[in-house]
């Protein structure tokens, strides 16, 4: 391969200046003439019945321009799957948690639209309330989701290999069960949105979506309406993390006001609403039974795992799917017997979170690995070592594993940690742990699923690029201008990202799954080249030449071999417009056909390319006297393929572990017996700072190339989230010997371990 | 008669059956769609009333093989014994 120039170059972002300025718009800064402003009434009530709405002394509050509730909307359900629809845009006949929106008001200012929502009065009769995975599957349960008879909101049993002779060849078996907590999706700017309706009636919706495709389609499916009739734009989003897919009350609400009122709706809500009413990862109990040979060599897994949704189905089949379909990776288990079950509860809805469900599969996988290879005395880089995917490797259940550097990335983080010599010395109270992980660069959903590119070659010579991801502080835009740059032979400079807009970019079906590089990516690769070729066309009759001799590199167009023969790419460029009248669009799209749709019943199949890998190291130190844990060192031995913006991928790596690092040891959202939501301000919701992650984190891109991602790349950035929890689980019972497999791992839970262990002992 | 069920879904009502038995020599596919409809436990809309057609975004049926929209009378389709019906679930979002 030619040496590459812009792809593998730590480039400044295409957002950062404008981002850490101050400058770029999110959806809060938006404005429009006439502009009204919107406000939620929520519900203090975790479930109830909603007798009736009185908005009439509201409405008759001066500068108050109209009030919206569930009413208003057609009782159409929305979801993820047609089988599974259990959502409205606003609740009508019950309420299902603490703080769902009730109805919505549009005022002249925030602050009339907040004294309006005193004057609604909601009659509710109130219901018990279905708090945990435990109470929702009792046979008296009250029902908590109007459009299902049962608690038991969706489940899977997937079968690979021959799982009872698997155990009959393991030398050593073992049980365990793993349980994880209610979190916040933890991204920073809280919903917002500003909703406009033309004079025929079209909206433009304007809001910080992660996934403005699944938004557009589930709204106009909830308010009853063509996808003709809605164009969304984004601005800037300010994270996402999966917590952005969906349409929310907001944007709903936003929508139907403005359509009352013919004037514009703006709603911001504050990141109170955002953390008692709005999308969480799901609670987790799991039980797992692994076989493992003398030297540590897995040959059989049995897991079941239950989480706890809240009210909504959600996106939770796909919890569900990934959490048994992907126990695959990053080990080979010859035979795996899975049974997922999501339930319904009365707590705030579930999305996910970063890393998908795999999070909690490999905390509880990884976490379990690290115990038997204690017991049957292999060291745990050993034990990871062996079992490791390599190249070519299919999965029990068929995923094609094309190209993997795990075992060179658990080399990397042991090395980088100083696993071996820790062994011999080490300070008191210290421990490491490891843990691996992998995570799939996009799967294939029914319908559409492609990725598209258009470049649009402006006459003085730049380049703008439009596609149908969206950039959720992850990057994408750099990297496909860097692609761009890439194969066109520019710098980074002259090619720019522009605006996404459903009337004018053909949306992704989603930013999820690792899948915006990988995908859009070779979609950038092509369209670029689709421009070259009509740019080579013009040069080659210029420079006599065959097209398919020329090379582009330094802004000029030449004869391979002969850099005299050539012309300047603006002249080219100014040829095509000013001389032929041709405009110069670049087009490319891309969709990986040849891997197998979502099995949703078995979980088989060739689900994914561009598996990527991560090994994880963690040193910390557990105060023995408080139970606190310090995080010192983490070392993260990466495969995301060829990296394209190195210090980007460093971004997302340690994003991704940091990001966990809080669900690990701090976070969590309470709920009392009423499920009430406890700690919805940042007051009592802890997240990590700057002052509790590792003071050194050294990431070791491993090289790879996969054979089908955009120059050899892989996706990134939720492997590492995926590794996080069982590398800091392991430390722990490095550090001090107690094994805790509820998270979080607090101090608490710390000290009355060693309490224990010591009274044991 | 009995008509074959393939799925990329667990089809609510038959988790544990390959097929239907029907107590009549032929029937519509809408009705067949129908009377998977009601074995549901929450009755999951196949079609929506009144609909000429599958909701495209929603379901992808295929009749031994062939989309049902290339038989000639659609979702109006006689069924007959041992014939196959494919019921695909497009879904909408990930993670």
């Amino acid at each position: 391969m030619d040496e590459l120039r812009v792809v593998g170059k730590s480039v400044e972002r295409k957002d950062g200046r404008i981002k850490v300025s101050g400058k770029a718009r999110y959806a809060a800064d938006l404005s429009a003439p006439g502009m009204l402003h919107g406000k939620i009434l929520r519900s203090p009530l975790a479930h109830a019945k909603i007798l009736n709405i009185d908005t009439r002394k509201a409405e008759a509050l001066p500068g108050v321009m109209a009030v919206v509730t569930g009413k208003d909307f057609p009782n159409k359900p929305y979801g993820v799957r047609p089988d599974t629809r259990d959502q409205l845009p606003m609740p009508i006949t019950k309420v299902h948690h603490f703080g769902e929106g009730v109805a919505a008001v549009a005022a002249v200012d925030e602050d009339t639209a907040e004294d309006a929502l005193d004057l609604i009065k909601v009659d509710y009769e109130e219901l018990p309330v279905v708090l945990t995975a435990e109470d929702a599957l009792k046979p008296d349960a009250p029902p908590v989701n109007e459009f299902k008879e049962s608690n038991l909101a969706y489940f899977s049993d997937f079968n690979f290999g021959d799982v009872e002779s698997g155990f009959k060849e393991a030398d050593y078996i073992r049980e365990e069960t793993f349980s994880s907590q209610r979190v916040t999706v933890g991204f920073i700017e809280p919903h917002a949105c500003l909703a406009e309706v033309d004079p025929t009636g079209r909206i433009l919706l304007q809001g910080s979506k992660q996934s403005p495709y699944i938004t557009w389609r589930n709204m106009c499916r909830g308010l009853g309406i063509p996808l003709s009739k809605m164009r969304i734009v984004n601005p800037f989003v300010g994270g996402a993390f999966s917590g952005k897919h969906d349409p929310f009350d907001v944007d709903f609400a936003a929508v139907k006001l403005a359509q009352k009122t013919g004037r514009p709706v703006k709603i911001v809500l504050n990141y109170d609403e955002v953390l008692a009413a709005y999308r969480q990862r799901n609670a987790m109990n799991a039980r797992l039974r692994l076989g493992v040979k003398k030297n540590g060599a897995i040959t059989a897994l049995d897991a079941e795992c239950v989480l706890e949704g809240g009210p909504i189905c959600g996106i939770g089949p796909f919890n569900i799917y990934y959490f048994g379909a992907f126990l695959n990776i990053p080990y080979k288990i010859p035979a795996i017997k899975y049974h997922g079950e999501l339930v319904y509860s009365n707590r705030a809805p579930c999305g996910t979170v970063r890393g998908q469900e795999v999070v909690l599969a490999q905390f509880a996988l990884d976490s379990l690995l690290h115990m038997m290879g204690e017991d049957i005395g292999v060291d745990p880089v050993e034990i990871r070592t062996v079992n490791a995917v390599t190249d070519n490797w299919t999965t029990a259940n068929g995923i094609v594993v094309d190209v993997s550097g795990l075992s060179r990335c658990i080399e990397k983080s042991a090395e980088i940690i100083r696993w071996k010599e820790s062994r011999k010395s080490r300070p008191k109270g210290r421990g490491i742990g490891f843990s691996c992980a992998s995570h799939p660069s996009g799967p294939r959903l029914g319908g559409h699923f492609g990725s598209t590119v258009t470049l649009k070659l402006v006459e003085d010579g730049k380049i703008i690029v439009t596609h149908g991801g969206t950039e959720i502080g992850q990057g994408c835009n750099t990297v496909f201008c860097q692609m761009v740059a890439e194969v066109l032979g520019l710098p980074i400079e002259d090619v720019e990202q522009g605006v996404s807009d459903s009337d004018t970019t053909i949306f992704d079906s989603g930013m999820f799954g690792d899948r915006c590089t990988f995908w859009d990516g070779n979609a950038s690769i092509l369209a670029a080249t689709d421009l070259k070729k009509q740019l080579a066309d013009i040069a080659a009759k210029l420079l006599e030449a065959n097209p398919d001799d020329l090379e582009f590199k330094e802004k000029r167009i030449f004869v391979k071999g002969n850099p005299e023969k050539g012309i300047d790419f603006l002249l080219a460029v100014r040829k095509a417009y000013y001389e032929e009248g041709k405009p110069l669009y670049g087009r490319g799209y891309w969709a990986a056909t040849d891997i197998d749709i979502v099995d949703w019943k078995t979980g088989r199949g060739n689900l994914a390319h561009g598996l990527d890998f991560i090994a994880t190291a963690i040193e910390l130190e557990v105060d023995r006297e408080t139970g606190k844990v310090t995080l010192l060192k983490s070392a993260h031995g990466d495969d995301a393929g060829q990296p394209i913006n190195p210090l980007m991928l460093d971004g997302q790596v340690l994003g991704g572990s940091t990001h966990l690092m809080g669900h690990a040891l701090m976070e969590e959202s309470h709920y009392d017996e009423n499920a009430q939501a406890l700690n919805y301000s940042w007051r009592d919701y802890k997240q990590p700072t700057s002052m509790d992650v590792p003071l050194e984190t050294i990431v070791e891109h491993i090289h790879t190339h996969d054979p089908y991602g955009p120059f050899g790349a892989k996706g990134a950035g939720e492997a590492s989230s995926c590794s996080t929890l069982a590398a800091i689980a392991n430390g722990i019972y490095d550090a001090v010997g107690i094994r805790i497999k509820d998270l979080p791992i607090t101090p608490e839970k710390i000290l009355l371990a060693l309490k224990e262990k010591k009274e044991g002992s | 008669m009995k008509i074959f069920i393939e799925s990329n879904f667990v089809v609510p009502g038959l988790e544990d059956e390959a097929g239907l038995e029907i107590d009549q020599p032929e029937i519509t596919l809408r009705e067949f769609l129908e009377k998977l409809s009601s074995m549901s436990p929450d009755r999951v809309e196949y079609v929506e009333p009144g609909a000429q057609a599958l909701d495209p975004s929603d379901w992808e049926v295929e009749i031994n093989g062939l989309p049902y929209q290339d038989y000639e009378a659609g979702l109006e389709h006689l069924i007959k014994d041992g014939d196959s019906v494919t019921i695909r679930i497009v879904a909408l979002g990930g993670g």
